[in-house]
Formats: structure tokens, sequence, C-alpha cells
């Protein structure tokens, strides 16, 4: 088995709800929405881990928590083997290179009075990490390796001048030019036309194959998950449900919760089965989640024991991961 | 044909801006018969919606409808006044706007703001139009307890199936959704697709569903628009756009969407980005991104023709 880059442990990231200042005085206990609530998930060298949920399952929390965007409740996160869970932010600078992060929204999140070759060499200026003449250097070859072609046309370009497709991946060279071992990518696309939406994500593809990076692709949805992922994480209130290799997710899900996402997805063919609906009502708050399995409120094959005892991921068969009683 | 509900004919609507003019509806026919299930797909800018607020004449100051004819039920609506219109919206066509399902009002119960519509359009009393609020809930799948409920105490979906009984309320002909699922996850989403495949079948209504996903459309249209900068690239049967797309457009697009059924591949695109519709490209407005534009795609506009029975395209290739 390839080496694991980071992995978590138990990893929980609570955030306490605001009350007035009377309830805070006579109520018996705080309230926490439970975004992240026990995760274990380890991601392997070289590869593009999925991790899909519904929104508000947490799964951007956990994103963000793996990172130290957002400090951990409780639990570990390994990073290579150093547990960077409870560093202190000055010693978590020099990990900051090494682990990036991509954000959903390229119209928020690169500074529009910035130039673009601001924005790309920002990281290498604040972490003294290179000579004025290597900065332009490593610019030139992170905007290159986004085909951002020819590089230096790009150079004095404002975010508003390129299109929404092109602003993402200046987002991702931005990432790049630190040359990092491990970045997050927050629904990278989602706020891409689907014709677009490829060319971001071939990039990806092609920056694990030439640097080795590997990725934890935030997103929620299966359908284009399953053609750039290795492996799938899928999410549900706080916890990791099932996790398999992307083949083996789609097309053998065993949690009801996985099985229950892929009939609702459309097909674009009109010959294939239509969308059909396996699982009832809404996701639950994440302030008071369900007892037992937390799906079981909504899940077609619940039984008594679902309703008290909680089901741990289990290996069920080599490789595949699932958190549920019937297996 | 007695049975033709919709007739849009060479419609022109530009948005009169400092930059001159968007060319956001240029030069569209189509028709629709009774019962039929239309999709209208396009990407974010293409104009889907604009086509939809005209066909609807709920249109911005600043919109000029150039030319054509809005046909619906053979009444001419392209020059009514507005106290006219109001008669023809919600009991022949009604609207479930973009994100209607946002715009509830919080401080009124759903019944009350159905009834409101209802009593508006309609010679009716009020405790009539409270009954009737209850069986459109009913209709849409929400227990009719629920009318004196406020928007806060719904979920997502069924404020979306709030949305959807009110643009029912007065039997409209024909109803047209503005990406009625875009903001809901997918599981809901297949609910609210589910519901609107049974209130077709049900309702025998005629719906006009604009998206940008193809898939939804794929599972739920008979009939497709393919939309492209102001203009329909293609219109045709779902299944024989979907098997035989002609149009270099829909082949880009169909293999840009990833398909959860097929095999793990790498997924295409389509290169370059589409155009501003205040100076759209000349010839073909596709021609930029074309992998097999000629010299003629540059120079002359494709029209719209009929290649195979009952299936449309706009391209010089044909």
């Amino acid at each position: 088995m390839s080496e694991t880059i980071v992995s978590c442990k138990g990893l929980k990231k609570y955030f306490p709800l605001r009350r007035g200042f009377l309830s805070t005085l006579f109520s018996r206990e705080n309230l926490y929405v439970r975004a992240v609530d026990g995760v274990d998930l380890e991601v392997r060298k070289n590869e593009i881990m999925g991790l899909i949920g519904e929104s508000g399952c947490g799964k951007t929390t956990l994103g963000k928590t793996i990172v130290r965007l957002l400090d951990p409740t409780e639990g570990s996160i390994l990073f290579k083997g150093e547990d960077i869970s409870k560093l202190p932010q000055n010693k978590l600078i020099k990990y900051r290179t090494k682990i990036q992060f991509i954000f959903q929204d390229p119209y928020e999140s690169v500074n529009p009075r910035y130039t673009i070759f601001d924005i790309v060499s920002e990281g290498l200026r604040i972490n003294k990490l290179a000579s004025k003449e290597d900065i332009e250097n490593r610019v030139y070859t992170a905007l290159k390796d986004v085909r951002l072609e020819p590089p230096e046309s790009f150079y004095d370009l404002y975010p508003h001048e390129v299109s929404g497709g092109q602003r993402q991946r200046v987002a991702i060279a931005r990432a790049l030019v630190l040359n990092p071992e491990f970045i997050v990518a927050d629904e990278p696309v989602s706020m891409l036309d689907v014709s677009i939406r490829a060319e971001v994500l071939n990039v990806m593809l092609d920056l694990k194959d030439k640097y080795g990076i590997s990725f934890l692709f935030i997103s929620h949805d299966l359908a284009t998950a399953k053609h750039i992922c290795d492996r799938i994480a899928v999410m549900y209130l706080g916890k990791i449900v099932e996790i398999a290799s992307s083949e083996e997710l789609v097309d053998k899900p065993l949690h009801p919760y996985t099985q229950a996402l892929i009939a609702a997805i459309p097909v674009p063919d009109p010959r294939a089965p239509k969308v059909t609906v396996k699982a009832k009502g809404e996701i639950p708050s994440a302030i008071n989640p369900p007892k037992g399995c937390r799906f079981h409120p909504r899940c077609p094959f619940a039984f008594e024991r679902c309703r008290i005892e909680e089901p741990q991921l289990r290996e069920i068969e080599p490789g595949h991961f699932v958190a549920c009683h019937l297996y | 044909m007695s049975t033709r509900i919709l007739d849009v004919e060479n419609l022109r609507m530009y948005y009169k801006t400092k930059e001159g003019y968007v060319k956001a509806v240029d030069n569209v026919s189509f028709k629709i018969e009774k019962g039929d299930f239309l999709g209208i797909a396009g990407e974010s800018a293409s104009g889907k919606t604009s086509l939809a607020m005209t066909i609807l004449k709920l249109l911005p100051p600043n919109a000029e409808i150039k030319s054509g004819r809005i046909l619906i039920d053979g009444i001419d609506i392209t020059n009514m006044k507005e106290s006219e219109l109001r008669d023809i919206r919600w009991t022949k066509i009604s609207l479930v706007p973009q994100g209607s399902m946002n715009a509830l009002n919080p401080v009124f119960t759903i019944g009350g703001q159905i009834v409101e519509g209802i009593v508006e359009h309609k010679i009716m009393s009020k405790k009539d139009a409270w009954k009737r609020a209850e069986e459109l809930l009913e209709l849409v799948g929400i227990d009719k307890a629920r009318v004196k409920s406020y928007p806060h105490e719904l979920s997502g979906g069924m404020k979306q199936r709030v949305a959807i009984a009110m643009a029912l309320s007065n039997n409209p002909d024909v109803v047209l959704l503005d990406e009625p699922t875009t903001a809901l996850d997918v599981i809901v989403q297949a609910n609210i697709m589910n519901l609107l495949r049974d209130l077709q079948a049900k309702l025998k209504m005629t719906m006009i569903l604009i998206t940008h996903d193809l898939s939804i459309i794929a599972d739920l249209c008979n009939k497709v628009i393919i939309y492209y900068a102001g203009k329909i690239a293609e219109m045709g049967d779902s299944l024989s756009v979907y098997t035989k797309p002609l149009h270099p457009y829909t082949q880009g697009l169909l293999a840009s969407f990833p398909n959860i059924r097929a095999k793990r591949q790498k997924l295409s695109y389509i290169p370059g980005t589409p155009p501003n519709l205040v100076n759209p490209p000349k010839g073909c407005r596709f021609h930029p991104r074309c992998p097999f534009a000629f010299e003629r795609c540059r120079i002359e506009e494709p029209q719209l023709r009929e290649i195979e029975p009952g299936h449309f395209v706009a391209c010089h290739l044909y």
C-alpha cells in the first residue's frame, strides 16, 4: 500500500451555539453544532480522495480543520507522521506551504486589486521563499502547469479580465507555486459551467501525475467525483459512512445512504432509468443528531439496533469500509 | 394543429445597456404542443432565463422586444397591455421563478400566500380559496394541515413544493419552471423531479423546464432545446438529440457532462468561454469554440433547419 500523507483520527469540530445572556446563565448544558463528529480518514500519497456529502454534512468544515484553518475540538491530524492538530500558529507556518487550500468561489478567493502575477507570487514573497528572479520563474512554471498559456500574457491582468475557469486556475497556481504536497480543493468547479469544468479538473489530474500532489476533493457531485477521484469517502451529518475506490463505491455501494444518493442522480441519457428516492425526508440538524445511526430516521432498512447503537466504520471487503449494521 | 399551446415566432429581445444591445433572445422560433414537457438547456448567461421572461413578458424597463410574436393558446400576447396580460398570466401560463422558494414572505403563512394569488386572479370567496390552497398542498405532496405553517417551518424541498403549488393555483395550461432544483441537494432534487413528472401526467399539463443540467432534462422532458448565446443551436425529441446530437456544441456539452453510470474516464471540455452577447461572434456564434469550424462558419450565420423529422439544428455541417 502506498504511504499515507495526511490522516486524521477521531477528529471533531464543534461550533458553540450563540445564545442569549439569560439562557447561558440558567441552562445546564451548552449546545454545539457537531459539524465534524469523530472522523477517521487517510489520504495517500499521489491520490485524489473525494469527500462527498450534501450541504450541511460538515465536509467543508472537515477540509478546513484538516489544514488547520479551523482548530479541531478533539482528535489528531497527522501530516507525514507528525501531529499538527495542536501546533500553535507560529510552528504551523512551516507546514503552511506544504498544505494548501483551494476555495469554492474563484470570484471571492482572489484579491480583485492584485494582478495575477501578484496573486500567484504572494505566498513566495510572504514566506521569503525565493529571490526576485526565482519568483518570476516559479510563477511562470505555475501558470504553465495550470495551462494558462502563454504565462507572461497573464502577469499583468486583473482577475476580472479573465474567465471564471481561468480564475479558478489562478487560484490553483497560487497554491501550486509553493510546491505543496497536499491540497484541499473545496468544490473547485461548482461555480463553473459544466462545459469548462473538466478544464480545471484535468489540471488537478496533471498535477497529481506530474508532481505527485495528493488532493482532498470536496464536492456534492458524486458523478464528477467518480471520474476524477481514486477513492471516495461519503460523509453524512459529521461522520464518514462509507469509503471505497471510486468505481466500487458507485457500482457497488453498501451504505443505504450512498445507495440513495446514487439512485437520485439523474443521468444525461433519456434511455437510462429514472431517478428514484430511496431516503425519506431531509438531512436533520447537526445540533441534535439522531441517536444510534444518524441515518436511521431516513433509512428504508433501519431496524432496532440502528436506533440504539452507533455503527462503526469497518472494512467489509478489502479497501471498502462502511458504517452500517446491515453488514 | 389544434393542440398547439405555445408558438414563438422570430422572437428578438434585446437589453439596452451602456455598452450596446445585449442580444439575449435573437431570432428564436419554436412551438410546443399540449402535454409536452420541454427542457431548455443552456449555460449561465446564455439567455435562457431571458427567453422565459420574454414569453411571459415579465421584462425590466431596458428590455425591448425587437421583433416576433408570442402566441399562447392562439392568443397573441406580444403587444398586449399589462392589464390584459394579468389575465393571461397564472390562468394560461404561470412561472416558478428561479429561487422562488426563498422568495416566500416570511411573515405570512404559506396558505395565506397561496390564497393571495388565487383571489387576485379569480372570483372566489376567501373560504373557498383556503380550501383550494389545501387541495394544492396535497397535490404537491404536503400535508394540508401545514396550510397555516410559516416558510421558516418548512424545509427547502417543501418550500419549493409550495412555490410549485402557487404556480398551479389557477390551473394554467403551461407552467414554466426556471432552475427549480438548483439549490437543492440531490435526494431532494429527485423528489421534486418525481413530483413534476407525476403532476405532468396527472394534470396533462404542458411544462417548460429551464436548467443548465442536461441530466435533469434527459430524465424528465420529451423535447429539448439547446440554447447557446441567445439562439437555438439544436432542438428536437430528447431521445434523438441525446442519442444523435448534431450540433458540435451539443456534442461537446454532452461529452463534458459527467455520467455516473459511465466507465471512469477523463472528462472533456469545450475550450474557450461563451461569448459576450453585446458583441457576439460573426457567423455562427459557436465558431470560435467549435472543433469543426470552417470558412463559412465565420461569415454566414446558420439557420435552424429540420435535418430529420422533428430534429432541428443550426449548423453548416448539415
